[in-house]
């Protein structure tokens, strides 16, 4: 009689339902490319700090300008996706207190706000204004 | 040879004050941090005797910059709300990769936060030293940390060191990975050795540790181009022509000027 395999993982079925910040943000980096017809890309660079953290930045691509600006960038632990702690952005409560996003619902609320922000759109209507001069 | 100011000016209409010093010292790129006066207006002001200046946009217009050059001359190649990268390109000189940057305060951000924010920074600026094809990077800011503290002096931060001895060994491995250095000559910046000002930045509170005097504005250069910097040329200004930027004591004067002092600074280009 075969020895019966042993499992001792949890079940990870539930994982897969959890939506990331990153691949939020890579959502509405490859939107930015359509919407432009790729005049400005956008794009997701994440890094790993030190092993604790990691740290991803959204990042506005000007190609023709070879120009790049950085839009916001955010952190969570290695271990867990939410909180999401804000490290930089264009709203400048960020200069008095730490943002931290809690849960996937937050995130998603707050990159729609930072997305459509007059600063965001400042920088977008003068990276467009700049390629087609 | 070019001249370089930086001044974070704290809110204050220093118009008349920075005119002053651009005039006095042939500054050739004018870089400001907290500069409440918008760009048309202070270039009103720079232009008055002869139109000399031209401001070089960028999309951080926290960091407004100024040149006695056209702006196309320092195009940004990357920004942040913190950082401006702009990149000298005056022919026939080969490029100069201009890092400016404006971290937040001790007021709002912890040690940590600091120093992970310079690993971030040391990050950005290789990626963009890789682009660009060469390491001629000279930073210039308020980073609100001094030349000693963690996040400048770390080898996965800006690795800044306080002789060009040092930092003309390139680069430091650590744990298998190589982390170039920049050379820091703020260290030789602090205290009363000489009758210049003890500090960029000034701030007493009653507390055990309290370092008074801080160097929070720094000028940082890579290996690359320490043959081009003339550390005696390097000034912390208390004066901005008849104005006087210090009080009695020595101490930035908040009130009639800005808390902190103004950073000087050329490159044999």
């Amino acid at each position: 009689m075969p020895e019966q395999t042993l499992d001792f993982w949890p079940d990870l079925s539930g994982a897969r339902s959890t939506v990331t910040p990153l691949s939020l943000m890579k959502q509405q980096a490859a939107l930015l490319g359509t919407r432009t017809h790729n005049l400005l890309e956008g794009e997701v660079a994440s890094t790993a700090d030190q092993g604790r953290r990691l740290v991803h930045r959204f990042l506005i691509r000007a190609p023709t300008l070879n120009y790049t600006y950085e839009v916001f960038r955010v952190s969570h632990n290695v271990a867990a996706l939410y909180p999401v702690f804000v490290e930089s952005g264009p709203h400048s409560r960020l200069q008095t207190q730490q943002v931290h996003l809690d849960s996937e619902i937050e995130f998603m609320a707050w990159l729609k706000d930072v997305l459509g922000s007059d600063d965001t759109k400042r920088v977008l209507d003068s990276l467009l204004a700049q390629i087609e001069s | 040879m070019l001249t370089f100011l930086f001044w974070n000016m704290n809110r204050k209409p220093l118009s008349e004050a920075i005119a002053a010093i651009a005039n006095a010292e042939l500054v050739d790129i004018l870089m400001l941090a907290e500069c409440p006066i918008e760009p048309a207006d202070l270039l009103r002001t720079l232009n008055r005797e002869e139109p000399a200046y031209h401001f070089a946009p960028g999309q951080n217009e926290k960091i407004p910059m100024f040149a006695r050059f056209p702006g196309r001359y320092l195009p940004a190649v990357y920004e942040s709300d913190r950082i401006s990268i702009r990149r000298l390109m005056l022919p026939p000189i080969d490029d100069v990769t201009l890092v400016v940057v404006h971290f937040p305060s001790k007021f709002f951000w912890d040690d940590a936060s600091q120093m992970m924010e310079c690993t971030v920074l040391a990050n950005t600026i290789t990626e963009v030293e890789k682009k660009l094809g060469h390491r001629r990077t000279i930073l210039v800011g308020d980073l609100n940390m001094n030349p000693f503290e963690e996040g400048v002096v770390g080898a996965a931060g800006l690795h800044a060191v306080a002789t060009r001895a040092i930092a003309g060994r390139n680069a430091r491995a650590v744990q298998g990975r190589s982390y170039p250095f920049f050379y820091n000559p703020m260290w030789g910046h602090f205290g009363d050795a000489s009758a210049r000002p003890a500090g960029t930045y000034y701030y007493e509170r009653a507390e055990h540790v309290n370092y008074f005097w801080n160097n929070f504005d720094q000028v940082l250069v890579r290996p690359e181009l320490l043959d081009r910097f003339r550390s005696d040329q390097l000034r912390i200004l208390d004066r901005a022509g008849d104005l006087s930027l210090s009080l009695d004591d020595g101490r930035p004067d908040r009130d009639k000027a800005s808390d902190h002092f103004p950073l000087l600074f050329t490159l044999d280009l």
